[in-house]
């Protein structure tokens, strides 16, 4: 969108110029009306003239503060414009805006960014503060002025002109011209008596005809008749502010007169949703303690939210840390069961006979329940675990060794040799069965 | 599992002790309230209007003395304070027929027509208005929500279990979420949107938070709106079809609930 023309320079562009006159960029701002009504729309203006074409940033919009912004928009090509034999690239940016507030109200300096070249430095332009002085609207504002302000035409336009009970006819209000009509509200339905009136749809156009920001929104009501006969819809009537006598302005609609037709089956009244007749409301007796009740619940009830949770994961925690410390013990001992297997042979050798040969079946048994990490009791389980992690032949030397056991009880203590062999070699073959241990 | 169910028995039988309103007695609110009941059954609705709204400023929060108020004001002529009234009742009380017909009425008999806010928080958040209150559905979503819990602890401790439940794991876990996003959206719309409606006949609606600023449009007695902030004596509120304003904060009455 394009905005040109129609200007009244606030601040004086030549002023700035001749102090900027050899500057290669700089910027300026101004607003087309400085003494604009409350609510009248005016445009902003942020002008950044630049002597090369050196690209800039536009940094931030100012705050507009006691304004409201409708719209920003930009040229879409720089124009150029020549200034002491110097011709400058000049962009543009506006923004539309209307003030809330009378009294005098000040927009902060807008913002650009000019980057680095390989000639210059980064640059931050700032523009002049622009100071615009509301004046407030006349005080006898008519009773249907709901705050427009600008030049505005009023359309009226009803669907039908016949109708049935509770038919919807849909009343069509269209206001257009120029003003804040983004912001514009509805004109006051006028009661009428038996009607229902329901708030429909609402839409808003513009456009921008020679610098000039035409629009128009349109206002729809779906009306309901209650009532067969003849009926007259009276006038809608909409006031505005007209910042150019500077006088309220009302507009008066048409007129419409409605043929209103009886139901299919003959009635000439419609059963309205709520009968004016049904309107005394039953109440109830007040029995017992009455309550005082908060609808806020208090800490203890939130408290109760961490229980669950707690509880739940507490549970799973703890059973995680079991688990976890069990496999380390399982692990542990499965790293040092040779070890522990070979210490214990060894410091039992001195035992009796007897001792001797039942102590060194614990140990073998213990060493498998140690490389498994299950307990076992009997040969018959150990053999059913080293047949799951070792070869045929570890097995049946571990059972050969196991029997040479069981009969050393029958060797005579005096026969320290023999036991030592047996030691020797069963820590042997146990060394071998260790290393092979399939890992699971 | 029958441990389990008696914990989550003894956490719901907590709960319902610990949101269990507190009872009060008064004899003069008695006193009042039966007062009022006569004033209304005469026909003094005037009178009516002032003995409930006594009670209701002396701190009484019972949906029978909210209802008899509003109804005393909606026969008085004040749809506006009938139809607060009436609101507060609902969220004691939402699923009362006669209170929903009756907020129905004065919505119909207004004259600005107010459509729904589509955004989703609102939707959200009005769904359940009308069938639970909300410390009924922050109670229920509590229960779902230990029950969610206890199933993990069965998780965790029984495996064999584990298969049997899931389930009943997947069927909790979908209730939880949405009982707590219907909870939260409602807890966040009464802390951060709360509800006001109009009580004074006609309220001119301002572009900012005074006198100077400019005026937009006019809102009648029973307008409903939702309060995003409040400046000294003014509130900013928006409505359901997007419009935005500023009002005096006297001439509307926010929701206590």
């Amino acid at each position: 969108m394009v905005l040109v023309g129609w200007m009244q320079s606030v601040n004086n562009a030549q002023d700035t110029l001749q102090s900027d006159l050899n500057a290669d960029y700089f910027v300026e701002a101004e607003v087309s009306n400085v003494t604009p009504f409350v609510g009248e729309e005016v445009t902003y203006i942020f002008r950044y003239y630049a002597f090369n074409l050196t690209a800039g940033i536009y940094d931030d919009l100012p705050d507009f503060e006691g304004f409201w912004l409708s719209e920003v928009s930009q040229l879409v090509t720089p124009r150029v414009e020549t200034i002491n034999n110097r011709q400058y690239s000049v962009m543009e940016v506006f923004a539309v805006l209307s003030p809330l507030r009378a009294g005098q109200l000040i927009i902060e300096p807008g913002v650009l960014d000019v980057p680095e070249t390989l000639f210059d430095d980064a640059t931050m332009l700032q523009t002049n503060q622009v100071v615009v002085n509301v004046q407030p609207l006349p005080e006898d504002a008519p009773d249907n002025f709901f705050g427009a302000v600008g030049q505005y035409d009023m359309a009226v336009t009803i669907s039908e002109t016949t109708t049935m009970i509770g038919q919807p006819i849909s009343l069509s209000v269209t206001i257009n011209g120029a003003g804040s009509l983004e912001r514009l509200t509805a004109p006051q339905l006028p009661v009428i008596e038996g009607w229902r009136a329901y708030r429909s749809e609402t839409g808003y156009r513009s456009s921008d005809i020679g610098g000039l920001r035409l629009g128009e929104k349109t206002f729809e009501w779906l009306l309901i008749p209650d009532n067969a006969g003849t009926q007259v819809l009276p006038p809608i009537i909409f006031s505005y502010f007209s910042p150019q006598s500077q006088s309220f302005v009302t507009l008066t609609g048409e007129s419409f007169s409605i043929e209103v037709f009886p139901t299919a089956s003959g009635e000439r009244r419609s059963p309205r949703q709520f009968e004016v007749e049904d309107n005394s409301l039953a109440i109830f007796p007040v029995i017992g303690v009455l309550r005082t009740e908060s609808n806020s619940q208090g800490i203890l009830f939130w408290l109760l939210w961490g229980i669950a949770p707690f509880a739940s994961f507490g549970i799973g925690g703890m059973l995680f840390l079991r688990d976890y410390v069990s496999r380390r013990n399982r692990t542990q001992r499965q790293a040092l069961a040779i070890s522990r297997f070979s210490q214990r042979l060894t410091s039992s050798i001195d035992l009796p006979a007897d001792d001797f040969s039942t102590h060194a079946e614990q140990i073998l048994l213990d060493f498998v329940s140690d490389k498994s990490g299950k307990s076992l009791q009997t040969l018959l389980e150990a053999e059913s675990i080293l047949k799951e992690n070792i070869t045929r032949d570890g097995v049946d030397l571990f059972l050969r060794h196991f029997t040479e056991a069981q009969s050393l009880r029958y060797v005579p203590q005096d026969y320290q040799s023999s036991r030592k062999l047996y030691v020797n070699d069963v820590v042997d073959t146990m060394r071998k069965i260790d290393r092979s241990w399939r890992v699971s | 599992m029958a441990r389990i169910l008696t914990i989550l028995g003894l956490v719901i039988m907590v709960s319902s002790l610990l949101s269990s309103p507190v009872l009060a007695q008064d004899t003069d609110w008695t006193e009042w309230a039966r007062q009022a009941e006569l004033a209304y059954l005469n026909g003094d609705y005037a009178q009516a209007s002032v003995l409930y709204t006594r009670l209701i400023e002396s701190g009484v929060r019972d949906f029978t003395v909210y209802y008899n108020a509003g109804s005393a004001y909606y026969q008085n002529g004040d749809l506006g304070l009938a139809l607060s009234y009436f609101l507060e009742a609902q969220l004691l009380n939402p699923r009362s027929q006669a209170l929903n017909l009756n907020i129905a009425r004065i919505r119909a008999e207004r004259v600005d027509y107010l459509p729904e806010s589509n955004d989703v928080v609102n939707v959200l958040g009005s769904a359940t208005i009308t069938i639970i209150s909300l410390r009924e559905l922050q109670i229920i979503t509590l229960v779902v929500w230990s029950f969610w819990f206890a199933l993990w602890g069965i998780f965790f401790i029984s495996p064999s279990l584990r298969l049997r439940i899931r389930i009943l794991q997947w069927v909790s876990g979908v209730l939880m979420v949405l009982f707590l996003v219907f909870m939260t959206t409602r807890m966040f719309i009464r802390e951060f949107r709360g509800v006001a409606v109009v009580t004074s006949p006609v309220i001119q609606v301002m572009s900012g938070p005074g006198e100077d600023y400019l005026p937009l449009y006019r809102l009648f007695s029973a307008a409903e709106l939702r309060l995003d902030d409040v400046q000294d004596n003014w509130a900013r509120f928006s409505l359901g079809d997007g419009r935005e304003g500023w009002v005096l904060r006297d001439a509307i009455n926010p929701l206590e609930g």
